[in-house]
């Protein structure tokens, strides 16, 4: 048992920390988050910074750990609710070309060369919440897409968006295979999608979209190999953005409660509040250590464990976090519903997690299979 | 290392250990013939005792005290992995001896007083009760009434301690009372060691809502030496709240909690006929959720005991660990009442003639009444929640109300 970080994710935590409170970005104070656009330039200035490179081998531009340190970032910039295209553009893009072998493209990633994001990827897993939608058929340059993808993370952004199509290779079922689409290719259309957390998010339809052999990542099929480990990476990242959220509202509300004084006591010391915080603060500890046992548990290699620990870390961590913030809205009253004041970004950013890579209900159906027979 | 929540392999391997003495000295044909249902161990005292030393002579009673009085001398992960084992296997050996009284002693003892009770305890020769409570002193100790009045050398002991666990068997119990009368609620009083065969001390047995009993000590004039003063006079108050703050992390509920969820899975997942209820989705969801929830609070616990190895303040992590591990509880209990339907009200003693078998008839009703008292005893979780809000989050103290 040994519970403490690494001095690297240590450092990771306290110089990101810094980055983001630092003048030239617009920090981790309130942002409007019916802006599009207007924190481009802190991700390009957090990718710049190789900020968002932890967690990925030297040998690729990474700065080496594992998913240790994919935490810690998506922590950090979950207290800061910086709403960054991080989880899908570097941690289920990344690790997917890495497992497929796919050195140049994971270059050009972490390198901001290119922007990514991952499209369609939930439609393959057994059991799938939500079946494929789009399919790949072979056509006189390669292969053709068709179909419609879902709430795409910032679809109509990135520059490639890695596309998990169905491939029929003879037998009744298809196969995913992942292509490199770019985000300019003819018959590829965007349509935005609001969403609770104010992240951008899109629909994006194929038309006949028209891709070489080329744009196929690793082999056709080979998604199969390594789409359950990267979607349980993935998992625990969501699961550490919405703990950062989380702790920064408690941390909040806490706060408040401090300084907020009615009856002539600050309200903190009355027994109701102190009790609903410590309720809170138990479920964002708890939550926390959900969701380093999880990455431990991947960085060491227990195969057997990842897919359930990672399942059973984002289920706990929904509810938790839901209840943390729906909290520290109860506590700060009035003054915390107030757009201009912070606590609704990370009610907001939770709930907008929680449906990611598989609902709460979806996940429990993962851990049972782990513990009762199917 | 990125975080790792699991004990090393030495911690393991002795687990192993105490697993095979537990399934060995807990077979169905040793403990029937021993079921006492007013024990709260469920089995009777001639058991308990010979468990308690066959486990001190296998070393594993205080294997995290000082090994200069006969203890292991190993971090405190291993009295946690004991205590995890001995509770899933319903064993008679969560004994406040080696728990609770071992730390005050070793903090406060007097040379004579270590070296006549460690030993013994460590040997699993005594049985010590807690005697704090009071009729009128429950979450607020500081209203305590008992009065040790000074007598020659030593004092003479009046009045009632309540809800002391095991007090019938007790060789010994550890209790605090009011030395100095006239002084604010917290000052003046002292911890004693109390012989339970004192001339004018009296135990009377309360059954609680789950058959066994709990003591009420009554003292009438119970003459004690100096050498039963525990520590200093009139600093009771501060080594008792220091003593509680050194009580472990709680890892026994973790054995409560895996065995009974063990018992639900079984009970789920047998077929008398039909489909098995583990074909139910919403059974499974709920099954789902409880397991998350038990290496939530394994978790919880293990960052305590970590913390408490790294000699860093576990009060708080510890405090947590208690609530979230006894409302769990009473969730998992519940849980399985529920399931199992008409078959939930089945209600049996853990052990002995009455219960048919160990299995889990009648286990799942048991357990909901048992785990009634698991929010309540060891400082309610208000109280704990209390000292959460104030030493985790640093949240002001409320107006006193005096």
């Amino acid at each position: 048992m040994d519970l403490s970080p690494t001095p690297r994710q240590q450092e990771l935590r306290i110089g990101l920390n810094a980055f983001l409170a630092s003048p030239p970005s617009t920090g981790p104070d309130v942002r409007p988050l019916s802006q599009p656009g207007d924190d481009t330039a802190l991700w390009s200035d957090l990718v710049a910074g190789g900020w968002v490179t932890a967690g990925f081998p030297e040998a690729y531009g990474g700065r080496g750990g594992g998913v240790g340190d994919l935490v810690v970032i998506a922590e950090t910039l979950g207290e800061g609710h910086v709403p960054t295209p991080f989880h899908g553009a570097i941690v289920l893009c990344g690790q997917a070309l890495l497992a497929a072998g796919e050195g140049d493209r994971l270059r050009a990633l972490l390198s901001g060369e290119h922007t990514f994001t991952y499209c369609n990827w939930e439609g393959f897993e057994e059991p799938a919440e939500r079946p494929s939608t789009v399919e790949a058929t072979k056509s006189a340059q390669g292969w053709r897409l068709d179909g419609l993808a879902r709430f795409v993370p910032h679809g109509a952004e990135a520059d490639v968006l890695l596309v998990m199509a169905g491939v029929r290779l003879g037998g009744d079922r298809a196969t995913p295979t992942l292509f490199a689409v770019p985000g300019s290719s003819a018959g590829l259309t965007t349509e935005r999608v609001p969403t609770v957390g104010g992240d951008r998010c899109s629909h994006v339809g194929f038309s006949e979209v028209e891709v070489d052999v080329a744009q196929v990542v690793g082999e056709v099929g080979g998604a199969t190999q390594w789409l359950q480990r990267v979607l349980a990476v993935g998992r625990v990242v969501l699961a550490a953005e919405m703990v950062g959220a989380a702790a920064a509202a408690l941390a909040h509300a806490t706060h408040w409660a401090t300084t907020r004084v009615q009856f002539n006591a600050p309200i903190g010391s009355f027994q109701a509040v102190q009790h609903r915080l410590a309720d809170a603060y138990i479920d964002v500890v708890t939550a926390q250590d959900s969701v380093y046992d999880a990455a431990g548990i991947i960085d060491r290699g227990e195969e057997d464990r990842v897919a359930a620990a990672a399942a059973a870390a984002k289920a706990y961590c929904s509810e938790a976090c839901r209840r943390v913030t729906a909290a520290a809205h109860q506590v700060c009253g009035g003054e915390g519903i107030y757009a201009d004041q912070p606590l609704h970004l990370w009610h907001r950013r939770v709930a907008a997690l929680v449906p990611v890579l598989g609902s709460v209900r979806f996940l429990r159906a993962a851990v049972a299979a782990s513990v009762l027979p199917d | 290392m990125t975080p790792d929540f699991r004990f090393s392999a030495e911690v393991e391997a002795f687990r192993d250990e105490v697993r095979t003495f537990l399934q060995e000295e807990m077979a169905l044909a040793k403990v029937t013939p021993h079921g006492d249902d007013g024990d709260l161990t469920g089995l009777d005292e001639e058991f308990e005792r010979r468990l308690v030393r066959r486990a001190g002579a296998r070393g594993f009673l205080g294997i995290s005290l000082p090994a200069e009085w006969g203890g292991g001398g190993r971090p405190a992960s291993f009295q946690a992995a004991f205590n995890l084992e001995v509770a899933a296997h319903d064993a008679p050996l969560i004994d406040t001896a080696v728990t609770l009284a071992a730390q005050p002693l070793l903090a406060w003892g007097s040379p004579d007083q270590r070296a006549f009770f460690l030993p013994r305890i460590i040997a699993g020769e005594l049985i010590i009760g807690i005697a704090y409570t009071e009729p009128d002193a429950g979450s607020d100790l500081g209203n305590l009434s008992m009065a040790a009045e000074p007598d020659g050398d030593g004092f003479v002991l009046t009045g009632v301690k309540a809800l002391v666990t095991a007090a019938h068997k007790a060789d010994w119990c550890l209790t605090i009372a009011r030395t100095r009368p006239g002084v604010p609620p917290r000052e003046g009083l002292t911890m004693f060691l109390l012989d339970m065969r004192a001339d004018g001390l009296s135990v009377r047995r309360r059954p609680t809502m789950n058959r066994w009993t709990l003591g009420e000590i009554a003292c009438n004039g119970v003459r004690v030496g100096p050498d039963a003063v525990l520590g200093r006079e009139n600093e009771g108050w501060r080594q008792l709240a220091a003593a509680v703050a050194t009580e472990g992390a709680g890892m026994f509920h973790i054995g409560f909690a895996r065995h009974l969820f063990d018992s639900l899975v079984a009970y789920v997942t047998a077929a008398p006929g039909a489909a098995p209820l583990s074909d139910d989705p919403l059974i499974r969801d709920r099954i789902a959720a409880l397991h998350g929830e038990i290496d939530v609070a394994e978790r919880l616990a293990k960052r305590a005991i970590w913390m408490q190895e790294n000699g860093a303040d576990n009060v708080v992590f510890a405090a947590m660990a208690k609530v979230y591990a006894t409302e769990l509880l009473q969730r998992l209990a519940l849980a399985a009442t529920d399931i199992a339907g008409m078959d939930g009200m089945l209600y049996r003693p853990l052990f002995g003639p009455a219960s048919s078998t160990r299995s889990r008839d009648g286990r799942f009703a048991w357990e909901y009444v048992e785990r009634v008292h698991g929010t309540i005893g060891g400082g309610t979780n208000e109280i704990k929640r209390t000292l959460i809000a104030q030493g985790g989050l640093g949240l002001p103290r409320a107006p006193r109300v005096t």
